[in-house]
């Protein structure tokens, strides 16, 4: 808990004095709040804060919460660069607070903007390192993004391989597959969403959200699923988070 | 698998070096001013956002219906905007793309560049709105150099001739055909220039009232369309000169800006033009080319329409200026 409150007290901090609008509502990144993402990077030199509080997830009587500070920043076209922290607190019987679950480091590409024939394509590529009870594990994540708007209506398909570095395979235990549609409504900031996410042949997750400008400063964003299949590993799933977007010019 | 991934990889690298239309997104100037504007006059701020909508509404119909445009842009989008969106603006600027999807595919290049226009608008308001700055001629050389710092999407301060929006093959249609319409978006770029005089009044009482002239003039324009509407587009030097003066590189980059919008109208416009995106991606070059269509030097302040002398009465005779 005392990590907690450190972590906190720091994105506090570093929020102190922030007056600056973002737009991008409209640009879906990963776990904000759904899992598949859109394939347009941040604004150059913009530098984005997020908190995602709750990271729900309830199967039977066990609870399950993830609290994830993070930042991006983007000093390249088209390009940036992310570090975030999983917090974990896990209840059976009461609340306890495990501490770092998840470092994660990532880097995102956007090749193209979409045109009239061609969707808009980016590739992202990141480092997790798991901290386990017995052993910790460094996984190499490779994902692979499109996003095409048919109207408003926009599409984004996500295909994410996430392997043990020290034991690197590619198979479909390491493939999950996204597929989400968002539709804006401009003039009130906002951006419904849903999805389907695959994780592997027997398990699979299907998730509604919004992401929604509250001010020239903030965002938030939240999204309600369910896993299905044999496999499933939740019965409910609740993401509830804020997004801060800085402009930073070294 | 890896040599699926090998090929997917390869694949994006190749749309990425084929494709002319990248993403390139900058965030504006971070500063303490950021916004300053917006939160002290939040009625006009509404409505600069709401020509953002006007314009980008009006491209994408343009573009996905340019045959049986004309009833609907004339009488159902235009009474909409001026009836409805004008005066309930949102609070917030919005991504134009998540309004004109389909033109954002043909011509995102000179989406990006409109949007970061925009910008350079609304900071020179927050920089002239902020009595915190003291001083300002240093604040606005920092912002338009960051402008001027991206040369993908940045209009180059070289006056461009009324030629280049009066004189191309394609001209002049869009406000043959669409009079009111043309109208109403002239009558935005009227506020976005006329607005910095107002601004850069040193007395408090002065410069509120002369914003709220230049408010008033605005709605007055929209009486009685097309008649009230202006006659000609508005330039930074007739209804800012103080401004334009001070920082000519500013207004030479607005109204480049402001002719690059009727050009792009012209092109979405003109059924002669068929291969719109080509034609756009040619204004674009040349609009930032040194030596096409360059203003002679007295070209600043004035229209090259015959009829200019006889309409800049009308719009004087109008606004008291």
């Amino acid at each position: 808990m005392k990590n907690i409150i450190i972590n906190i007290f720091l994105i506090k901090f570093l929020l102190i004095n922030i007056s600056f609008a973002q737009k991008d509502y409209y640009n879906t990144d990963h776990n904000q709040p759904l899992l598949t993402e859109d394939a347009y990077s941040i604004e150059k030199y913009g530098m984005d804060f997020r908190l995602s509080l709750v990271d729900f997830e309830i199967k039977g009587k066990n609870y399950h919460n993830i609290i994830t500070p993070e930042i991006k920043y983007s000093f390249i076209d088209n390009f940036h660069l992310g570090v975030g922290v999983n917090l974990e607190m896990h209840k059976e019987s009461e609340w306890k607070f495990n501490g770092v679950k998840e470092i994660e480091i990532k880097t995102f590409y956007n090749f193209n903007r979409e045109n009239l024939s061609l969707p808009a394509f980016a590739i992202s590529a990141g480092y997790i390192y798991e901290i386990n009870d017995n052993e910790n594990v460094s996984y190499g994540n490779l994902k692979f993004i499109a996003t095409r708007s048919f109207g408003k209506l926009r599409s984004h398909l996500n295909a994410d391989l996430k392997s043990p570095i020290k034991d690197i395979k590619l198979n479909r235990d390491n493939l999950s597959f996204g597929l989400a549609f968002d539709y804006p409504f401009p003039f009130n900031s906002l951006l419904m969403m849903g999805e389907i996410y695959n994780y592997s042949k027997n398990r699979n997750q299907i998730s509604l959200g919004l992401r929604k400008q509250l001010n020239n400063s903030l965002l938030i964003y939240t999204s309600v699923g369910t896993e299905f299949g044999p496999e499933r590993k939740n019965d409910f799933i609740f993401k509830l988070g804020f997004s801060f977007m800085k402009g930073l010019i070294f | 698998m890896k040599t699926i991934i090998l090929n997917l990889i390869l694949f994006l690298i190749s749309v990425s070096v084929s494709l002319g239309q990248k993403n390139d997104q900058q965030f504006y100037y971070p500063a303490s001013h950021n916004w300053v504007f917006s939160e002290k006059y939040p009625d006009i701020n509404r409505l600069l956002n709401s020509f953002d909508y006007g314009h980008a509404v009006l491209y994408e119909e343009l573009y996905n219906n340019p045959e049986n445009i004309k009833d609907v842009l004339e009488t159902e989008i235009y009474n909409k905007l001026v009836n409805d969106i004008l005066k309930n603006g949102p609070d917030m600027n919005m991504p134009e793309e998540s309004i004109a999807p389909n033109y954002s595919k043909l011509a995102w290049n000179a989406m990006n560049m409109f949007d970061w226009a925009h910008k350079l608008h609304r900071q020179s308001y927050d920089i002239l709105a902020d009595d915190n700055i003291k001083d300002k001629e240093k604040e606005m050389k920092k912002v338009l150099d960051y402008y001027l710092s991206n040369e993908k999407l940045a209009f180059i301060p070289v006056a461009k001739s009324m030629d280049f929006m009066d004189k191309q093959y394609y001209s002049k249609v869009f406000r043959e055909k669409f009079p009111k319409y043309n109208g109403l978006v002239w009558a935005y770029h009227y506020l976005q220039i006329a607005l910095y005089d107002a601004l850069m009044k040193e007395e408090k009482s002065d410069r509120e009232n002369a914003i709220k002239e230049v408010y008033n003039n605005f709605w007055n324009y929209l009486k009685n369309p097309p008649e009230s509407l202006p006659q000609e587009m508005p330039m930074t030097m007739e209804f800012s000169p103080e401004f334009s003066k001070k920082y000519p590189e500013y207004m030479i980059i607005f109204d480049n800006l402001h002719m690059m919008h009727d050009v792009i109208s012209d092109i979405l416009a003109n059924e002669s033009v068929k291969d719109k995106s080509k034609e756009i991606e040619l204004a674009i070059q040349r609009v930032n080319d040194k030596n096409f269509m360059i203003a002679k030097p007295d070209e600043h302040n004035h229209n090259s329409d015959k009829n200019k002398k006889e309409n800049k009465e009308n719009n004087h005779e109008k606004h008291n200026h």
